[in-house]
């Protein structure tokens, strides 16, 4: 007698089992001949797969070549028929989207066929010329690097948000075609996020700045006001009020630590050095590539960088080196990338309904509502990102676009957010000055969610993984000459 | 011709990235001071940890691909041999089968001086703990996390545990446990089945075989078996951990 759940997943394993049976006679059929990894599955592992699964990268094991690849052919098989990968989470009802990684149906019956057949090797001289991967972990190959200071991240303790401020490695303007984030200890890195700012000379360089947060005992930020909330109370009623930043409370004490020290020095008023925050390595996301949207973000010469770090502990204390990457274009591209923060203000303007400082998730919630996010084009623009954030409970995020005659149509669905592949979704949508995004996260604070860490607490907005965020992060692109 | 020399340098560079996996043999003491010996797989880059506990008619050379495949994928792993087994006979105990009401006495010492042998390396994360646990060693395992709450998920192959392990398990709803036997293996089948019913975490599962043998032997007849405890580890053992709240212990 199996257990219930594995009832279901026997239910499953036998729908796919039933699928891969007939996708096999089809697939020899349509090959006429064995499926073999040289000749049938090292081109989809090489196109698909081999990015993240290769030596140094993300994923458990290699898919390198078939002694790699060999012992994982099963569980590769059963990754593949459930579409758990490769990671892609966009509904396929909706939208279009340049890098959508899920897998053609055909390719899934071949490997299925493969693993079925007895998972063969097949002839080398059937197998394509080696990918020939850049070195040192990059996804694409920079043409420029720059490294951030090692940063010893301790064993224990709530780190807030700290922001480091370097030149950029740019004596000219310049064309940014893709940027990489590659931090060496992902695991204890929320997020590493930078943004360009025009040089000023207050800014401090080589010194960690951060707002220190006060926070209780179970490590919730204590901001003020925020009524408790009383049992059974709506959920909107929580919070409400709230004013200001949303992170940071007016009397939070600024701290700055230079690199390399460990003397820390406390004030009170406002951080001196700018946010950073727009491009990310988040857990999952590691690349920003314009290239294919024959697009490139601009730089003026002498800029500065502001790179705002979110570590966490887990116990272990290590020492995280990261690099950034850049290709540059030679001549200016077409198209001008813009996040949406840096979006001229004629074109577009963003507006809440409702604040997100009123996010207030009750214990054991399993579909709350966040506060939806507006943001109103007052020109015609190229949507081209879609980059929905939250933490470890949100659970799904939907982007609908209304269109000034009223009609609407939903430009992004994600039915199961995943913290830990926060994925970017490029598309190219024309939007009609007039319209309206608006962006709805759900949110799971049940037990039923694996992720969170304890469903018995109320949840707010807050910076740290245990707090909850709903960010759309939009990105455009502009004819260069417009 | 150039086509093949690029394979075999692709081998050749995956190859080295793999050695990057190290195995060495380490030793370290019970409670009593018995030295018990054993395996750390590691690639050298900090992770969560795996603790494999072997069945009582085998040592730990059982779990050795095991061993490799889950540091390859970023889980720094101890194997080790319990009292009067393997590399760990000596002294007082040097006959498993005729010491084992005493060995088996001593044997949740010994499994916590392995856990925190295994956290002490400088690259293993005391929160994010794992077990895998053969035969007499499922008990061991379930037990372990028990008396140790940063243990997050089990793996119990071809052996249960007694009533207040299953009572624990019922407790214990955060626990994901994966449970493995052979049908024919009556006895094994049937407790890892009802440690596996008494969880009450969504996603424990019974991956149930037939003909497949005992414990670790069930590796030679499913030659898949391994992979799937590896992706099972990735799916419920996390290798970032993201920050945990300051009172999730």
């Amino acid at each position: 007698m199996f257990t219930k759940i594995s009832r279901i997943v026997c239910m499953i394993g036998a729908l796919a089992a039933g699928a891969s049976m007939l996708a096999l006679p089809a697939f020899a059929e349509e090959t006429g001949s064995a499926v073999t990894f040289n000749k049938d599955v090292l081109p989809i592992l090489q196109k698909n797969c081999q990015s993240c699964h290769r030596p140094g990268q993300i994923g458990p094991f290699s898919m390198l070549s078939y002694k790699d690849t060999r012992p994982w052919a099963k569980a590769i098989k059963a990754a593949v028929t459930s579409r758990t990968m490769p990671p892609w989470f966009a509904d396929a009802r909706y939208g279009h989207f340049l890098n959508d990684r899920s897998l053609k149906q055909a390719d899934i019956d071949k490997i299925a066929a493969w693993v079925d057949s007895g998972a063969a090797e097949g002839d080398a001289k059937d197998a394509p010329s080696p990918t020939q991967w850049p070195a040192a972990g990059w996804q694409v190959q920079p043409d420029v690097v720059v490294e951030l200071p090692p940063f010893q991240v301790p064993a224990r303790g709530v780190l807030d948000w700290m922001t480091l401020v370097i030149p950029a490695p740019f004596k000219e303007d310049t064309w940014i075609t893709s940027m990489e984030i590659l931090p060496s200890e992902p695991s204890t890195v929320h997020h590493a996020c930078w943004d360009f700012y025009p040089h000023k000379p207050e800014y401090l360089y080589n010194t960690y700045e951060w707002s220190e947060i006060p926070r209780d005992d179970e490590g919730i930020a204590e901001r003020t006001p925020r009524p408790a909330p009383a049992p059974g109370a709506p959920a909107a009623a929580a919070g409400a009020g709230e004013g200001g930043n949303a992170f940071v409370p007016a009397n939070a004490t600024v701290v700055t630590r230079e690199v390399g020290s460990t003397v820390e020095k406390r004030r009170k008023g406002r951080p001196v050095n700018p946010n950073g925050g727009i491009y990310c390595y988040l857990p999952g996301l590691t690349l920003e590539d314009y290239r294919p949207m024959n697009a490139a973000y601009f730089l003026p010469a002498g800029s500065d960088i502001a790179i705002n770090l979110h570590y966490t502990t887990n116990g272990l204390a290590v020492t995280d080196k990261t690099r950034i990457g850049f290709t540059v274009a030679k001549t200016p591209p077409a198209k001008q990338f813009f996040p949406q923060t840096q979006m001229p203000n004629q074109l577009l303007s963003i507006a809440q309904e409702r604040p997100t400082t009123e996010l207030a998730i009750p214990p054991y919630e399993a579909n709350y509502l966040g506060p939806p996010t507006v943001s109103t084009f007052n020109k015609d623009v190229e949507l081209v990102t879609l980059r929905p954030h939250a933490h470890v409970r949100g659970k799904s995020a939907k982007y609908t676009l209304t269109y000034p005659d009223g009609h609407e149509e939903v430009v992004l669905n994600v039915p199961r957010y995943d913290f830990n592949w926060q994925l970017s979704y490029a598309t190219s949508l024309k939007i009609p000055k007039g319209s309206k995004m608006t962006t709805q996260f759900v949110y799971d604070n049940s037990p039923g969610n694996k992720y969170n860490p304890d469903p018995s607490k109320w949840v707010y907005q807050g910076q740290q993984s245990w707090e909850e965020m709903g960010t759309p992060f939009l990105g455009f692109v502009v004819d260069r000459t417009q | 011709m150039m086509k093949r020399l690029w394979l075999a340098l692709a081998i050749v560079a995956s190859l080295a990235a793999e050695s990057r996996a190290e195995k060495k043999a380490v030793s370290f003491i019970g409670p009593d001071g018995f030295t018990l010996k054993g395996a750390f797989y590691t690639t050298g880059k900090a992770g969560p940890g795996v603790l494999l506990l072997h069945q009582c008619n085998a040592d730990h050379q059982v779990y050795d691909n095991l061993g490799t495949l889950l540091s390859t994928a970023g889980y720094n792993v101890l194997a080790f041999d319990f009292r009067g087994l393997g590399q760990s006979k000596g002294g007082d105990f040097t006959n498993f089968a005729a010491q084992s009401r005493k060995i088996l006495e001593l044997m949740p010492g010994d499994v916590d001086a392995a856990l925190k042998f295994m956290t002490s390396q400088g690259i293993v994360n005391p929160n994010a703990l794992g077990i895998v646990g053969g035969d007499c060693g499922a008990n061991q395992a379930v037990h372990a996390a028990e008396r140790n709450p940063t243990v997050r998920t089990l793996v119990l192959m071809s052996g249960g545990t007694d009533a207040a392990g299953e009572a624990f398990i019922k407790n214990s709803p955060k626990i994901p446990i994966l449970g493995i036997a052979s049908e024919e293996d009556r006895e094994g089948a049937a407790t890892v089945k009802k440690a596996v019913d008494a969880s009450m975490n969504a996603y424990s599962r019974l991956e149930m075989f037939k003909n497949a043998g005992h414990a670790a032997s069930i590796f030679e007849k499913e030659p898949d078996l391994e992979a799937d405890i590896v992706i099972w580890f990735r799916t419920n053992l996390a290798i970032g951990g993201y920050g945990l709240p300051p009172t999730i212990k």
